[in-house]
């Protein structure tokens, strides 16, 4: 088995992972639980993490495609006591519902500020195309996005 | 026996049930759990890949070495190879990960060509700066090519491999592009379109040269949603106008050419040299086009609906080009 090392969430970690093991199996088995599988297709955006900043689905990355990266889950966005400003505005806009989709959009969103602090809509939208919320809540996923932006 | 009753229903691939029914009388009842299915299921409910043996190369000579034993499998992106394995259409007992060969990495313009490396991702083609806006088609690779975290992940080399109907092979069929694929014992030249790779090679390059004066390429997709759909139809177009407005050179491809097969538009093309892009000669051109394709239907759209968006999206990309060079 090969044995890797990548930093997730700022924390070094070596383990040795199965060919077959996805970025997804490798998160979810440390306990890393926002990491969702969804349509494990690459559609829908429930698995989203940064690797080395870029946005990827953990569902269609090897582990060791991840070997020597910064892997970025939600859990490394922000926490309970201490969350981040995408988090609060989506908090105050009641922006989920059954709640699945929202760390993979909370990452797509991070990816998107992080190079686009004042996104129009229409930029926020189209970067959402790589999440599919299938409550259909997205006009307050938006707006809270847009909120976090400080376009509100 | 005459009324044995049968009755198989499939739920998903498996389990399936069978029920037997004699005279109107249940029999027995079977359901089929594939242990193969099962096996996948780990303690938490992920269904994994199936299992296959890793090789992590950091140069092209290695994994050329690894093609050249044979029964290796090339993962670069993964956006199709793995869904293909979850679905069952792939078992692949070797694979050759691709992504610590960052010597494959690149894209250049060196003495009047692109040079791209086969492991380019389609997101460093749209966003690396070097292409200006005549190269529109690239640019249009933002907005139609999958989503974000696609076009981070999917390759250059991999779309082209992966044939059929496919966003870049159209585009660099167009782009007039050429595709250099190697394997340990020497090198070959293809075009873009309907590759075929043998199991040993591998793509390292793809070429095209820059574009000249009053030129511009295009390239849209008709899908039935609004984003990261399945394109229906998928135009490509590749204009040259000359200064008195007449087209001195037009490449055009689309995705369902004759069956399922993406193509050049020879007739089209011809028809369209050397004439201006009024209305005359377009209806004129759209006869020709008509006549010249022959899509297959399914369940996405008929031939007839894919045959009326494929002129739609071949006039508009003319006219596009046309209206962006005049200007």
């Amino acid at each position: 088995m090969p044995k890797i090392g990548l930093r997730i969430n700022g924390v070094q970690v070596i383990t040795e992972v199965r060919g077959r093991d996805r970025l997804i199996d490798l998160l979810r088995g440390m306990g890393f639980m926002s990491v969702k599988e969804g349509c494990s297709a690459g559609d829908c955006g429930s698995c989203n993490v940064l690797v080395n900043g870029e946005l990827v689905n953990s569902c269609l990355m090897l582990a060791v495609q991840a070997r020597g990266c910064e892997i970025l889950t939600l859990e490394g966005i922000g926490t309970e006591e201490k969350p981040h400003r995408l988090q609060l505005a989506f908090v105050d806009f009641a922006a989920s519902q059954c709640g699945y989709c929202i760390p993979g959009i909370i990452v797509t969103a991070k990816y998107l500020l992080d190079r686009n602090p004042n996104p129009t809509e229409e930029e926020i939208r189209r970067i959402l195309t790589a999440n599919i919320c299938r409550c259909g809540g997205y006009t307050r996923i938006v707006e809270a996005v847009k909120k976090a932006a400080g376009a509100i | 026996m005459s009324d044995v009753n049968i009755t198989y229903v499939f739920v998903a691939d498996w389990p399936a049930y069978l029920r037997i029914v004699v005279a109107g009388r249940v029999q027995r009842d079977y359901f089929f759990f594939s242990k193969l299915i099962t096996d996948r299921l780990t303690a938490n409910g992920v269904r994994e890949l199936p299992d296959f043996s890793i090789f992590t190369p950091e140069s092209l000579d290695e994994v050329l070495d690894l093609l050249a034993r044979g029964g290796m499998t090339l993962l670069a992106g993964g956006t199709d190879l793995i869904p293909m394995m979850k679905r069952g259409k792939a078992s692949p007992v070797y694979v050759v990960d691709l992504s610590g060969v960052s010597s494959l990495r690149y894209i250049r313009r060196e003495k009047g060509y692109f040079l791209i490396g086969g492991r380019a991702t389609v997101k460093d083609l749209v966003e690396c700066g070097l292409f200006d806006e005549r190269y529109g088609a690239i640019k249009l690779l933002g907005r139609y090519f999958g989503v974000e975290p696609t076009r981070v992940m999917a390759t250059v080399g991999g779309n082209l491999a992966s044939g059929g109907e496919r966003d870049l092979p159209q585009i660099l069929e167009v782009l007039g592009a050429r595709v250099k694929l190697v394997r340990k014992e020497g090198s070959r030249v293809a075009g873009p379109l309907g590759l075929q790779l043998a199991g040993d090679e591998i793509i390292s390059e793809i070429v095209f040269p820059e574009l000249g004066v009053r030129t511009y390429t295009w390239f849209s997709k008709f899908e039935k949603r609004a984003a990261n759909g399945i394109g229906v139809v998928t135009a490509a177009v590749y204009l040259k106008l000359g200064e008195d407005g007449s087209v001195d050179d037009v490449r055009l491809t689309l995705n369902r050419v004759r069956g399922r097969t993406p193509g050049r538009l020879y007739k089209t093309e011809k028809a369209l040299r050397d004439g201006r892009l009024d209305d005359d000669t377009l209806s004129h051109v759209m006869e020709v086009l008509d006549d010249e394709i022959s899509p297959a239907s399914d369940f996405r759209a008929s031939a007839s609906f894919r045959k009326h968006i494929s002129k739609v999206l071949v006039v508009r990309s003319l006219m596009e080009c046309a209206r962006r060079i005049m200007a």
